[in-house]
């Protein structure tokens, strides 16, 4: 493992590093959305006359100036970019102002004059269903439908002695990215716009935008941040579209930076799910059948929502095996905040339901949750949750033995000595898919060449967002080539310069990076290899590759620099796609990572409380490429993970926001992280894999919650089954059950 | 008010600074024995403060709940107090604090006590100038904050007490607040009264339980309930009241 500062590591921590939204070019404007103030409404007029008159105010745009499709959406462009008849959320854009200050801009917004009729208000999937509903969507309310089903399931299910039937309640998550979505796009000279907004996925926000103006791809360039964070929430598109229109309306630069508020209230969120299993087990404390229902609350608009369902039906079993499984899951369109990808993409939700069945099922025939989750786990050779081949490897038990020795040291060295304080320790393990899945458009590639000036340039279409990817392409290429970090040059987050390398999303980046270097390697070092031989007069076996170019006999002979050649450029491309199963079952993936968690809590009887004092992840994602890289992402995954089970919950009433800022909507402060928080990665692969390193920016994040669950559960004997776990919940549940009253009692004595 | 003013309340048009006011930044023991806050002294140097830390450590945990580091370095002792909700208050009244203000006719002091009743200014202009705290050696000082986040949070709920128990281990002297939230911290005076001069049985601290839960009648928002801001003070102050016997 290496312990390697990252490329962007020292410009960070002394705060040199720019954010792009701290980009400023001459003669920029400043641009503001006026964004709808019911959730869903008929637009009667529109009226922007006054706003234009304002002095200062450059621009102001509807969806008349919409020169190309008034829409947007990954899978779909189902939300219109300034909305003309309809708003369905409160989010939806319907005119937009550049103006020589933000203060005037946001002046010019009061000005602009639009007349509405509201409509009836559909805030939950339940009330979308009613017959009555109106209809969100030409196609209906229903955005997505996705199930699975094996064996006979009521044959199985007559098979249990044991039956666990619950509902789960999983809360709207909000990113909380340090950075809220924001940029400059600049009309350039030639005619072309470059778009400086920190994105996931810089072509895609080429295609999507040059289908909204109506122009060519090639005349957009985007180039997206340093820093600034997304975890799933930049992906789609935010504010480009308005930035580009009133650049282009007003032949200037135009900032646009949300406020918090501003992006609270128009950002996408994580899907909030209901989601009720029954699962039964045998005498011999077998799973036999998993019958599983869905209901994600997908927002107005479709974005990445029928990709996150059909993820969350993928794993409803995780690496249990199971004989009979029938999954049904709906994605609804509702008045809500749009709903859309975030790290664990449906794979959070689905895993908080399915372990805790496994707890509940294990404690009802009276086992504990290690042995119970023993007697089910698949091994190295079994097929995939969707009866996929997969690729082999045992990280689910290896993950779950080395969970399980965590969890017996911890509940080994427990000690309380407060009366009023209860500790718990729980587990909980998950697997989980990268990359898009089979049937999806997957492509990956990268791009090495020499520079003239004697650089090894390593060039992917990936953008870096403050998840670390440039640490991973430098610590990959220097080990594959055998070449120093000062060798290469790492050129991402542009598209006039990079080749495309699909999105940076479902922890596929890593992978990714490492598989181009499989595929580059080889053709670039002949070619190095055999340029260095001809200028040396000697045979390309006796030379090698190593820090500062090329060397014979352990020295170092020839200079990169001494290899570049004006007549013969070296440059060497690589296409291909995402690796997936050979089995054709749709969004089936084919690389997966695992986790096993171990969480010990500890509730505060007097006050309902739980403060997590310690979480420990074992991770089995294939061979580290950075140590720092990978720790930084299992623990900032950890602690994101807290917030989604103790306290991180949009809450929306009537389709409005009721938190609207961080001062409501709470994230976790460095005194709500576990003062122990460990990780252990299990590196090792069969002698047969050939894919490398795994990415990890998702896995840190899915397991937690149900095992803080679980941990609540060892502690005070509740059962939650609705995140995020409240206060008031805890006390409420304490109090039936006289857990406080029997204060003096031992610590086991509360169940 | 910089967060009030992201919520969208209006900022002052105008703000006068009163920083270079020196004597309005000291801590001091008087001759009395009671200690002396200047109400511009900011947050950190009051809960760091040996006067604050030794004579008043309940004073020292309660600035130490609020806002963070780097707002306790800007804010200050004065300002937490006209605030109306500010965490320092319960524990300034649990300790019967006084204020001193400069009017137009000189110095006025007040009981905090009173001045939390009404909320208003002793006099049109009046700037709070002190804050005096009484020694407090004979009893037991006792804070508590709980928040939806373990720190940089609102209240939910906060308690203070001030107790002085006899060597029978009967009241003697007892001061008991609760607020949180929008809730303005208050003295519970008829528990207080009800606990005068008894031992502290479980069937009194039954009883107390439930009439703290009712004279506290704290509010609730839409995250935590008025019932669970009061079971959770009743709860904190039974339970340190338990701890004394």
């Amino acid at each position: 493992m290496k312990k390697n500062i990252r490329p962007d590591g020292k410009e960070k921590v002394t705060g040199r590093l720019k954010y792009l939204t701290d980009l400023a070019f001459p003669n920029m404007l400043y641009g503001k959305i006026l964004r709808s103030p019911y959730p869903h409404a008929r637009i009667l007029s529109i009226s922007t006359d006054k706003a234009k008159q304002l002095p200062g105010v450059q621009a102001v745009i509807t969806h008349k100036d919409v020169p190309g499709l008034n829409g947007f959406g990954i899978v779909r462009p189902d939300q219109p970019v300034l909305c003309k008849d309809i708003v369905r959320y409160v989010g939806d854009a319907v005119a937009a102002v550049a103006a020589d200050s933000i203060e005037i801009a946001s002046r010019a917004l009061e000005l602009i004059d639009v007349q509405y009729e509201p409509l009836p208000v559909l805030d939950s999937p339940e009330k979308a269903l009613e017959a009555s509903a109106p209809l969100l969507h030409p196609d209906g309310n229903v955005l997505h439908r996705a199930s699975f089903q094996k064996g006979d399931i009521e044959a199985e299910f007559s098979k249990c002695t044991t039956v666990v039937e619950e509902t789960y309640h999983v809360p709207r998550q909000l990113h909380a990215y340090m950075e809220t979505e924001g940029g400059v796009i600049v009309p350039e000279k030639g005619g072309g716009l470059t778009v400086y907004v920190g994105t996931q996925h810089g072509f895609k926000d080429r295609f999507q935008l040059s289908r909204i103006l109506g122009v060519s791809e090639a005349d957009i360039r985007i180039v997206s941040s340093p820093m600034g964070g997304s975890f799933g929430g930049k992906d789609e598109l935010n504010i480009q579209p308005y930035g580009a229109l009133l650049a282009i309306a007003t032949g200037k630069p135009v900032k646009i930076h949300q406020t918090r508020q501003e992006s609270m209230r128009s950002s996408i969120k994580r899907h909030p799910m209901m989601i009720t299993m029954k699962t039964g087990v045998d005498r011999a404390g077998k799973l036999r059948a998993h019958q599983t229902t869905i209901v994600a609350d997908t927002g107005a608009y479709a974005t990445l929502g029928p990709a996150i369902l059909d993820f969350a039906v993928e794993h409803t079993c995780g690496p249990y095996l199971i004989p009979a499984v029938k999954t049904n899951g709906v994605s609804i369109f509702t008045n809500n905040g749009v709903s859309g990808e975030f790290r664990g993409f449906g794979g959070n939700q689905i895993t908080f339901a399915l372990e805790g069945q496994i707890d509940r099922l294990a404690a009802a025939i009276g086992i504990d949750g290690i042995d119970m989750r023993r007697r089910n786990i698949r091994n190295e050779h079994d097929l995939g949750p969707l009866g996929q081949r997969i690729a082999e490897t045992n990280g689910a038990s290896d993950v779950l033995q080395s969970a399980a020795a965590v969890y017996a040291e911890k509940k080994r060295l427990l000690s309380n000595q407060d009366p009023w304080k209860r500790i718990g320790t729980g587990m909980a393990i998950t697997m989980h898919g990268g990359g898009l899945g089979f049937g999806r458009l997957d492509p990956a590639g990268g791009r090495l060449s020499l520079k003239e000036d004697g650089e090894i340039e390593i060039s992917f279409g990936f953008e870096e967002a403050g998840q670390g990817i440039l640490g991973v392409i430098e610590a990959i290429t220097t080990e594959q080539l055998g070449c120093a970090k000062e060798d290469i040059s790492i050129v991402i987050g542009d598209t006039s310069l990079v080749p495309s390398s699909g999105s940076t999303t479902a922890s596929r980046g890593t992978s990714m990076v490492w598989h181009s270097l499989q595929r580059l390697k080889k053709p670039f070092l002949q070619k190095l290899l055999a340029r260095a031989a001809g200028i040396m007069g000697m045979k390309e076996e006796q030379l090698s590759i190593g820090p500062g170019g090329i060397w014979q006999n352990g020295e170092c002979r020839l200079s990169f620099r001494e290899l570049v050649s004006e007549q013969e450029p070296i440059i060497i491309s690589t296409q291909f796609d995402f690796p997936v199963s050979p089995d054709p079952i749709d969004s089936a993936h084919f690389l997966y990572t695992y986790s096993g968690v171990v969480a010990q809590v500890e509730v505060d009887l007097l006050t309902g409380r739980i403060n997590v004092g310690e979480l420990h992840q074992s991770i089995s994602a294939g061979p580290v490429v950075n140590e720092m890289g990978y720790l930084g992402q299992i623990e900032g995954g950890g602690v994101m993970a807290i917030g989604y089970t103790l306290m991180e919950d949009v809450i929306m009433a009537d389709g409005h926001y009721v938190t609207e800022n961080l001062d409501s909507y709470l994230i976790p402060g460095i005194k709500d992280v576990p003062f122990d928080l460990q990780m252990k990665a299990i590196e090792s692969l069969p002698e047969e894999d050939h894919h490398g390193p795994r990415g990890v920016g998702e896995i840190g994040t899915v397991a937690v919650a149900p095992a803080i669950a679980n941990a609540i559960w060892d502690a005070i004997g509740l059962r939650v089954s609705q995140l995020p776990v409240k206060p008031e919940a805890v006390l409420k549940s304490t109090k039936e059950r006289g857990v406080l009253h029997g204060s003096q009692s031992s610590n086991s004595g509360a169940k | 008010m910089q967060m009030q003013r992201e919520q969208g309340v209006a900022f002052p048009p105008h703000l006068i600074s009163l920083e270079q006011i020196r004597e309005l930044t000291d801590i001091e023991e008087t001759v009395d024995g009671s200690v002396r806050i200047g109400a511009l002294t900011d947050l950190e140097t009051c809960r760091t403060h040996p006067l604050v830390k030794e004579g008043c450590p309940a004073l020292s945990e309660a600035i130490g709940t609020i806002a963070s580091p780097a707002v306790r370095n800007k804010g200050t002792i004065g300002g937490n107090i006209l605030y109306g909700v500010g965490d320092a208050v319960p524990a300034l009244l649990a300790m019967n604090a006084r204020l001193s203000w400069f009017c137009k006719n000189g110095i006025r002091s007040e009981w905090l006590l009173d001045y939390m009743s009404d909320q208003e200014l002793p006099a049109e202009g009046a700037i709070l100038t002190d804050i005096s705290i009484p020694s407090l050696v004979e009893g037991h000082c006792f804070f508590r904050k709980v928040g939806r986040r373990e720190t940089f949070i609102p209240s939910v709920v906060t308690v203070a007490m001030y107790v002085e128990l006899t060597a029978q281990l009967s009241i003697q002297s007892i001061r008991l607040v609760a607020g949180g939230g929008v809730n303005t911290p208050r003295r519970l005076i008829e528990c207080e009264k009800m606990l005068m001069g008894k031992q502290l049985t479980d069937e009194l601290l039954r009883v107390l339980s439930s009439k703290l839960k009712e004279e506290s009648a704290l509010i609730g928002d839409a995250f935590t309930s008025a019932d669970y801001r009061r079971t959770v003070a009743a709860n904190l102050l039974v339970s340190e009241l338990q701890s004394l016997r």
